[in-house]
């Protein structure tokens, strides 16, 4: 038996090293972003590439977070609008999920595929009948024109729905005879079975949010409105972009991202999730 | 885990409310009995604005008020979507004269004859024939040029001493620039220096590769005069097309397209960055590329010395011509002052072009009356720029030269055929297509999509 | 294989009783959905439907409402004789057919390791989700170095290796979409890893415990368990990779254009030049929906062939 666990223990050890391996690939364009972020604007793009400044310097973090151009607000701005777009998609998407799961009603199947169909339109092409829709509703240069359509998407919807699908019906089965109600059996049993769903869904709808870039460009037009994306637009300006603050303002965008991945993927655990279900 | 997301949402939730308490929405103006504020809209750096704007709320203490809104970019989705917002803007600025065209004829701009006409102003005599031709639509103008970049070729002194290569004489021929570049070639790898570095064939980008046609066949320069047919089987286009071609493909004296892209040498900032760095010996770009030797822009090295020098002129033209693109500024129609708009617009382009244009070392859009006038607005643009060659770049400016505008504001065929030029020109200048060919290709094509939009 | 269970509890109880429960079956259904659905009518659909509208017009959005023009199926017709959208179209699918299949299956591999077979978990599955996440102005200007053809990295390596004329990557008409390809397989595995993570875990632990007492190795385990019980995660993974390939936009925009020629132009970038740089909106319309309409099809096929499977 030890001679197994060694073995396990073993081929881990060298799983972990090729991995890391693989994922310095991952991890260049965020070396030189962080490089970049630390050199004066003249070494930027300096050929070969220098990973490590020759000078470093703080001056473009100090530029991003003390200059006219208001980081902090934009940070803020980007963070109202993200965690509400993701609370409002959660909900949403998880009770229509539920019910294309779960519950039997008529025109499901072709609504469904309604659904997923209509994910494919490109988001460009709903800038421009957005933007009509939002000024005639005056939600135009709100943050209700980032969060609306964020909060109801039929991408959420699709994933929990497959997710939901994966719970065995004996369980529900189980809570009808006792006598539950669907919305019961959708929060006592499949909510807790499918955090892992939901924390994919969170990192997904929270990234999709934070970096979106073209719809605060097109429903926006105030700069105390700006999300990041817009707002780095406003280090830029005919003569001249400032890349390294542009680079330092993205790290310091990533660290939320990194915030919310890092607590929400601790659900991906292999566990004891499906453990307690015997036939 | 329940905890965890609780604690999360009601975390952000407090710092939304914080946020939220500031207010969704922008606070619209309260109509004070005031100055008629006159909104401009432009991508330039706000610090350059100050001086503008100073002078005109002093000159119209009282009256109006110069407001600069800054908007994230210059292309025409934000320019659009601002203008379709139903924002009040009294002013708004654009380099493209393809937008320009397009805006003008959806009703979006004013007509700014009216206000020349009140002003006793001729447009043709204060910016020239060749601005005054391309901004003409049917008989009214629509923008005015708050700039005319004419464009020039930077040169680093240094190493043409080093590489004994004479400095370019006032004059000077597309033959010489191009032996010049062969000389200051050296090197292999990713340590070669080339001679020279110009924007060929980025897809919207400069397009230097028709200068040649440019300077010999005028405005509008692949139109026909009769604008029913395209003329790109003149024998100047192929002259233009196949002598860059050589220099790129033959001679590779010139930057190749697949690093300056990479490199970035067609932004501005790292063309000339690359320039005094020893990338390149030489840098076609406009005036302005002299503000990118300002200390914001990065530390010139010292002893670095950058001449000026008149764009090369092709043989068979006896005297300098010189491509130029206007930057412009006009007046949308729900303006909220045209008056207050018209009085902004004048200040900044032809009254005190100083204020604005030469903020941002630009040539301003009108013609200069007198030598000393040149000359003392030249003074200014290239004062406090660390590097430059000041006595020889007056020099050279004020060397007469006929200025030939690349603005293209016809308007039939020109998305598609542009949308062909930069495809087909990426091929030939990445060797997949020949010169040839791709003239042919935009002749029979060109005259297609002319065709096409004039039986709308 | 799902039971009905509600129809079947129905039946037993009698026909009224079905109708019944039936009803209460869609209220239910309708109470669920009513929100989401709601939102997405008003924020998906009808601007999916004003667009179908818009594909019969010529309309430069800064003339306002009044400058809309009815032209028809002019918009539709050019549609076929248009080169660069066929390249565009065929590019697109290309793209498509190339980066699902190699993409899902290395999300598999690294997801099935990256569950439990390594240390250091969480910091790793975050690195391979970085290049989603990065900044594209950061990740277009590192590929795009990379990728220079002359004395790049990549190409640096290759000639090293003996291969003495490495592919021009983004400078070659035959290469540029295998470039734009490869960045898009290097960006989507995170995304992909973390719905393979999602789905493995739930998967019952029990099922590979018994398969390794019976003695399974590695790959026995990987192709008769994991793989059949992600049946559900794997048609959302499919169906996802290939609705979001056929998205492909920023890394074109920025690193090609769609060049040289027309070599990487894809359907979403010509939609948007063809919108916002000629200000054409309606044809650009009118290429949104026939890319709607296709998928559209593709999905309803796909949906026929699966309830046979069920």
């Amino acid at each position: 038996m030890m001679g197994y666990m060694r073995k396990k223990l073993i081929s881990k050890i060298v799983l972990t090293i090729l991995m890391v391996a693989l994922s310095i690939t991952m991890l260049i364009p965020f070396a030189w972003m962080l490089s970049a972020s630390f050199k004066p604007e003249n070494q930027i793009f300096d050929v070969p590439v220098s990973w490590f400044p020759k000078t470093p310097i703080f001056k473009n973090y100090v530029a991003v977070w003390n200059s006219t151009v208001p980081f902090y607000i934009f940070f803020l701005n980007s963070i109202k609008v993200s965690t509400l777009c993701v609370i409002g998609e959660v909900v949403t998407s998880a009770l229509a999920a539920y019910a294309f799961a779960k519950i039997e009603f008529r025109a499901k199947e072709f609504i469904f595929w309604v659904y997923v169909a209509t994910l494919v339109f490109p988001l460009q092409m709903m800038l421009i009948p957005r933007f009509v829709l939002f000024r005639l509703t005056h939600l135009y240069n709100t943050h209700w024109a980032l969060i609306l359509p964020g909060m109801f998407t039929a991408f959420g919807t699709f994933m929990l729905r497959q997710f939901f699908q994966t719970i065995p019906d004996e369980l529900s089965q189980a809570a009808k005879i006792d006598g539950a109600h669907h919305f019961m059996i959708f929060r006592k049993i499949i909510i807790p079975l499918a955090l892992p769903a939901f924390s994919a869904l969170i990192i997904f709808q929270f990234v999709t949010s934070w970096n979106d870039y073209v719809s605060p460009l097109v429903y926006l037009r105030s700069e105390s409105l700006a999300t990041i994306p817009l707002g780095l637009k406003f280090f830029q300006d005919e003569n001249s972009v400032s890349y390294g603050a542009v680079m330092a303002a993205s790290v310091c965008s990533l660290i939320p991202i990194f915030a919310v991945f890092l607590a929400f993927q601790r659900q991906f655990v292999a566990g004891i999730a499906m453990s307690g279900i015997k036939q | 885990m329940r905890t965890k997301i609780a604690i999360f949402a009601m975390a952000m939730l407090l710092t939304s409310a914080i946020v939220f308490a500031g207010g969704s929405a922008e606070k619209s103006s309260t109509a004070t009995a005031g100055p008629e504020k006159v909104y401009w809209y432009a991508w330039t750096a706000p610090a350059n604005m100050v001086d503008l704007i100073a002078a005109f709320n002093k000159k119209y203490a009282g009256k109006y008020e110069l407001v600069y809104q800054k908007m994230a970019d210059a292309a025409t989705l934000t320019i659009n979507t601002a203008l379709a917002s139903g924002a009040p803007i009294s002013v708004m600025t654009q380099a493209s004269a393809f937008d320009l065209r397009e805006r003008a004829d959806s009703g979006v701009f004013l007509g700014l004859k009216q206000f020349f006409d009140k002003a006793g102003l001729d447009y043709a005599t204060v910016f020239g024939k060749s601005v005054e031709e391309t901004m003409n639509f049917n008989g009214d103008y629509y923008a005015v040029p708050y700039a005319n970049n004419i464009n020039m070729v930077f040169f680093n002194e240094k190493m043409f001493d080093a590489a004994g290569v004479p400095y370019p004489q006032p004059h000077w021929t597309w033959s010489d620039f191009r032996a010049a570049a062969k000389k200051l070639t050296h090197g292999t790898g990713a340590n070669k220096v080339y001679g020279a570095m110009l924007d060929v064939a980025a897809p919207n980008g400069d397009e230097y590769w028709a200068t040649i046609a440019q300077q010999k066949l005028g405005s509008f320069w692949y139109y026909n005069s009769d604008f029913k047919t395209t003329r790109f089987d003149a024998p100047a286009m192929k002259e233009s097309l196949q002598f860059f071609y050589d220099m790129f493909m033959v001679d590779r004296s010139a930057v190749p397209l697949s690093q300056y892209t990479a490199l970035k040498y067609n932004n501005d900032t790292n063309g000339m960055k690359g320039l005094y760095s020893g990338r390149y010996a030489m840098w076609v770009a406009p005036v302005y590329g002299s503000l990118y030797l300002m200390k914001s822009y990065g530390e010139v090295p010292e002893g670095t010395r950058i001449g000026l020098a008149n764009l090369p002129r092709p043989d068979g033209l006896s005297q300098s011509v010189s491509t130029t693109y206007s930057s412009q500024a006009s007046i949308p129609k729900n303006t909220p002052d045209k008056e207050g708009a018209w009085a902004a617009i004048k200040m900044a382009t032809i009254d005190n072009a100083e204020l604005y244009a030469g903020q941002k070392a630009m040539n301003p859009g009108y013609q200069f009356s007198t030598n000393a006038a040149a000359d003392a607005f030249y003074k200014l643009i290239f004062n406090d720029k660390p590097g430059l060659d000041v006595s020889e770049a007056l020099k050279v400016m004020l060397l007469p030269r006929e200025l030939i505008s690349k603005d293209n504001t016809h308007i039939q065929g020109q998305a598609k055929i542009n949308e062909l030029i930069n495809s087909d020109m990426t091929l030939v200048f990445n060797g997949e297509m020949s010169v040839d060919a791709a003239l042919k290709d935009l002749k029979t094509k060109g005259d297609q999509y002319i065709a096409a939009d004039m039986n709308k | 294989m799902r039971l009905n269970s509600a129809a079947a509890v129905a039946a037993r109880k009698g026909p009224r009783r079905a109708t019944h429960l039936r009803r209460y079956e869609n209220l239910t259904a309708f109470a669920f959905l009513a929100l989401n659905f709601i939102g997405y009518l008003l924020f998906k659909l009808i601007p999916i439907l004003l667009a179908l509208i818009l594909s019969f017009t010529k309309w430069n959005f800064v003339s306002g409402i009044s400058g809309v023009k009815l032209i028809g199926l002019e918009n539709y017709a050019r549609l076929f004789s248009d080169p660069v959208f066929i390249t565009s179209f065929i590019n697109t699918i290309v793209y498509a057919i190339a980066l699902v299949p190699v993409s899902i299956f290395l999300a598999l591999v690294l997801g099935v390791v990256l569950n439990e077979y390594v240390f250091g978990k969480g910091l790793l599955r975050l690195a391979f989700y970085l290049p989603y996440i990065s900044s594209m102005v950061a990740v277009s200007i590192v590929w795009m170095v990379l990728f220079i053809p002359a004395y790049g990295p990549i190409n640096t390596f290759l000639t090293n290796i003996g291969i003495s004329h490495p592919p021009r990557w983004l400078n070659g008409s035959n290469s540029s979409l295998i470039s734009i390809i490869i960045v898009g397989v290097w960006q989507s595995l995170g995304y992909n890893i973390i719905i393979v993570l999602a789905g493995l875990q739930g998967i019952d632990r029990s099922l590979y415990e018994s398969a390794e007492i019976d003695g399974a190795n590695v790959i026995r385990k990987f192709f008769s368990i994991t793989i059949p019980s992600l049946s559900n995660t794997m048609f959302f993974l499919v169906m996802i990779s290939f609705i979001r390939s056929f998205q492909v936009f920023t890394s074109v925009q920025v690193m090609t254009q769609g060049g040289p020629g027309n070599s990487s132009s894809v359907l979403v970038y010509y939609i948007y030049i063809t919108a916002f740089e000629q200000s054409d909106i309606g044809y650009a319309s009118a290429m949104s929906w026939v890319l709607f309409l296709l998928v559209f099809i593709f999905a309803i096929v796909r949906n026929a062939t699966r309830s046979n499977q069920n």
